[in-house]
């Protein structure tokens, strides 16, 4: 196989703005780091559960599925949404991406106003016993990255406004950031919801 | 077999007989003013301002590599210094020159600055400088990130130093094993400065790791497939997936931490469902990563240096390289063998032993490589060669010696003594600061344009040669006569007097080696013999452009036809006729084949990487002193910052 040594810098792309385009490999690497962030995290949740049949302290109320189904199905179909925001955005019909982008945004925040109400029901604290403390730290930083997508879609809605070829790769990456997060809430909710259900 | 143009490394270099000292290097370059016009554009486009303004904002990855690298040496030396006091109580026994609290906080600040401060970044510093130009790239692939994980690592280490200052240096080792490390047992802030600090430091490795793979993916010259990259390019490859892996766990650990003492949390206590133990598989599922990723670059340098001074190619290019990609997975699988004292399931127990064992074969193979390389070639005992080859031999004794701790009855006879203090301080100075010396002076007139001094160099050599073996190997005896690590001292009776006194000369000879080391490179910087483009006549891309490198590193884009560039038949051939003159720009190459793929607009020096970096110190000392105003103005300050390095980025 051979490969073009000498190339003519007139023929070549210049600054991808696709999948070839090295943010969006950073990005990946990134979301590959934080993803095993929350994968220690969990086998860490997994290790104390396992290791003690009390780990969730008699008394203490199974989680509740009544907010969590709720939020996840926001959550996943904010993926959807998302998905079709960055098709809009290939496609280069802006205004629908910048509508779709919008709504998942709303998405984003009806999901962390659940997730308030939620840990406001609570009748256990992160202080109270190890359970509390592994279901306040893992579900709080999944918020916490909830949060920081939601800022990063308000960013995608402003950028989307300023007509430059960029624009295609904020909303690609961010894309990838958010379906990230939603893939880990998925993980967060079969672990610490539905698995205590069965 | 390629041909070699020479088979001496001839004193003085050809092409250097032109240079006076203090010319400049740029302008009297030949191959720029052959270019003319587009020379001349080139030149406008790469070239940073001087003066402290340079020094704030530079993106040249070549600045921020030797940076890098003189930071980490200070750390070295901040180390080494606790180090010194530590051998000089246990020059004699029952010695009283610091109390038992100031000696835990001795090895503790001792492991964490070399560990995280010095060794890590000291090959982050060297992936730097040398990765672009091995690949024949401009610059790497982010350059305003590299920017940032320097200034992150940089304040980092003073936000860990700091904790002098506050008077609560971390006390519980640099693995803080709970309940120790929780807050009842050690109340204050010392433990807030590790698990802090840590998460700190790590954040800047974990964004250069990310610059490292994307560079080598994207950035490298056309021709050079993945099968004619350097060695030394796969190694930092492998060590940044693993960075990119094993950090995290280190991060959910100290965020554990942080929830335990910071919120009254209970991850680690075994009262209300926590469990201590789990602090220890966290830790160590980072940490034994952690010793392939300071290892794998190590022997990056040795795979790069013994092939340069025996004259001929590596022996087993894919065996070594296979080698090196098998030991970063294997890193995953061991770390429980740090843990057999501490009652783990005898099942889980053969499993990390078996893993424990099968992780000796890559780096076997990687050590007969190296030998081979070195009787089928012609060795040249230059001062590099002679640290490839100290390492050699410390770094099999510190081998044999880790073969023993999967075996498990005798790993419980020696946990915890100076046995295991000797065995991975053969490993980490004889498997790191050795490599990493031999780099340092191999690269030394690449980075500088000036030559070491060849003789002081060898006496060098042999003093840090004599002194390091002369402080380790006495602790291997004091160890096994049953002296435990951590404790501030030791009876008479012990039996271990001479052994300690051995020890602490040994540190000393050390030192003054290193220090003699330091004297060359101060000397030499200024009046080193200048080196020209290859005083080594060495096989890599880095050796085709002056020394130091431009600001461009290459005025025309080589082109790659094997693995050993500046050895094929004729040099011609190196050179490609691709200039890219019209602008900051740089190559994008495909990843495996590396055919050319797009042109890329580089961005220039920028104020952003610092303002955020110094937003995120904002944060971790709010985090640390728990003021919530400080930590929201950082949050707010760093979002501006990112504002601002967005806003620079259009094009």
């Amino acid at each position: 196989m051979s490969v073009d040594l000498e190339p003519d810098p007139a023929t070549l792309d210049r600054n991808p703005v696709d999948r070839r385009s090295t943010g969006y490999w950073g990005t990946v690497c990134l979301v590959a780091t934080e993803a095993t962030l929350f994968a220690a995290l969990l086998a860490s949740y997994f290790y104390l559960r396992l290791n003690d049949h009390s780990f969730r302290p008699p008394g203490v109320e199974r989680p509740e599925l009544l907010l969590a189904i709720p939020g996840t199905i926001v959550l996943v179909a904010s993926s959807g949404v998302m998905w079709l925001a960055e098709r809009s955005a290939r496609r280069e019909s802006w205004g629908r991406a910048r509508l779709l982008a919008g709504l998942v945004t709303l998405m984003g925040i009806a999901f962390l106003v659940i997730q308030g109400v939620e840990f406001d029901r609570l009748h256990y604290g992160v202080g109270d016993h190890a359970y509390g403390t592994a279901r306040y730290t893992i579900v709080g930083l999944h918020s916490a990255h909830v949060t920081v997508g939601v800022l990063l879609l308000l960013f995608v809605l402003w950028r989307i406004g300023r007509r430059d070829a960029g624009r295609h790769s904020v909303v690609q990456n961010v894309a990838l950031y958010w379906h990230f997060v939603d893939v880990v809430w998925v993980a967060v909710f079969v672990s610490l919801y539905l698995s205590e259900h069965w | 077999m390629p041909h070699l143009a020479s088979d001496s490394i001839t004193g003085a270099p050809p092409s250097d007989t032109a240079l006076d000292d203090g010319e400049d290097l740029r302008i009297e370059d030949p191959e720029l003013a052959e270019l003319g016009e587009d020379g001349r554009r080139l030149r406008r486009s790469w070239e940073e301002p001087g003066g402290i303004r340079a020094w704030l904002t530079s993106v040249d990855h070549k600045s921020i590599g030797r940076r890098y690298l003189v930071t980490a040496l200070v750390f070295f030396a901040f180390g080494g210094a606790l180090a010194i006091v530590m051998r000089a109580q246990l020059g004699s026994p029952e010695l009283r020159l610091v109390d038992e609290r100031t000696y835990d906080e001795l090895f503790s600040m001792h492991g964490i600055t070399m560990i995280f401060l010095f060794i890590t970044p000291a090959f982050s510093g060297f992936g730097n400088f040398l990765v672009p130009l091995m690949i024949g790239a401009r610059d790497m692939a982010f350059p305003r990130l590299n920017a940032l994980s320097y200034w992150l690592f940089l304040f980092a280490g003073i936000f860990l130093w700091s904790s002098v200052l506050f008077g609560t240096p971390p006390s519980s080792g640099w693995f803080n094993y709970v309940p120790l490390g929780e807050q009842p047992y050690s109340p204050g802030r010392a433990v807030a400065f590790y698990a802090l600090g840590l998460a700190f430091v790590s954040i800047s490795t974990t964004l250069g790791a990310v610059n490292f793979i994307v560079t080598i993916a994207r950035m490298r010259a056309p021709g050079m497939s993945v099968g004619r990259m350097p060695v030394y390019v796969w190694a930092i490859l492998v060590t940044s997936f693993v960075m990119l892996f094993a950090l995290p766990v280190l991060s959910a650990g100290n965020l554990m931490l942080w929830v335990d003492r910071s919120f009254g949390g209970h991850w680690f206590d075994a009262t209300v469902g926590g469990q201590p133990l789990l602090w220890q598989h966290v830790f160590w599922a980072f940490g034994h990563p952690d010793v392939y990723l300071i290892f794998i670059p190590a022997t990056g340098i040795v795979s790069t240096i013994i092939p340069a001074f025996s004259r001929r190619p590596i022996v087993g290019y894919v065996l070594v390289v296979v080698s090196v990609i098998s030991i970063g997975m294997l890193a995953f699988g061991v770390w429980a063998h740090h843990m057999f004292a501490a009652g783990l399931p005898s099942q889980s127990m053969a499993f990390f032993a078996g893993a424990s064992l099968v992780i000796a074969v890559p780096s076997g193979i990687q050590i007969f490589a190296w030998i081979a390389t070195m009787i089928l070639g012609r060795v040249h005992w230059r001062v590099p060669m002679l640290y490839a080859a100290g390492f050699l031999v410390v770094f099999t004794i510190g081998g044999v010696t880790g073969v023993m701790f999967p075996a498990v009855p005798a790993d419980l006879q020696v946990t915890d003594t100076y046995f295991v203090v000797a065995h991975f301080h053969y490993v980490l100075v004889g498997g790191a600061v050795f490599p990493m010396l031999a780099g340092l002076v191999y690269w030394f007139p690449k980075m500088t344009g000036r030559m070491l001094h060849e003789r002081f160099g060898a006496i060098t050599f042999w003093v840090i040669f004599v002194g390091f073996n002369l402080t380790f190997f006495p602790m291997h005896i004091s160890g096994l006569r049953g002296m435990p690590r951590r404790v501030a001292t030791y009876l008479p009776s012990d039996g271990v007097t001479l052994w300690n006194r051995l020890s602490t000369i040994g540190a000393v000879l050390f030192a003054i080696g290193l220090l003699m080391g330091l004297g060359d490179i101060a000397v030499s910087l200024r009046r080193g013999r200048r080196a020209g483009p290859d005083p080594w006549r060495a096989d890599t891309l880095e050796w085709a452009t002056t020394s130091p490198p431009r600001p461009f590193n290459f005025a025309r884009i080589p082109r790659i036809l094997s693995r050993h560039p500046l050895w094929d038949e004729s040099s011609d051939t190196l050179r490609g006729q691709l200039v890219l003159p019209d602008g900051h720009q740089a190559l994008g190459t495909t990843s495996l084949e590396a055919g050319a793929e797009d042109v890329l607009d580089m961005p220039r020096e920028s104020w952003s990487p610092l303002l955020l970096a110094l937003a995120a110190a904002g944060v971790f000392y709010g985090l640390l002193l728990e003021w919530p105003v400080l930590v929201g103005v950082a949050v707010a300050a760093g979002i501006a910052a990112m504002v601002l390095w967005h806003a620079r980025s259009d094009r």
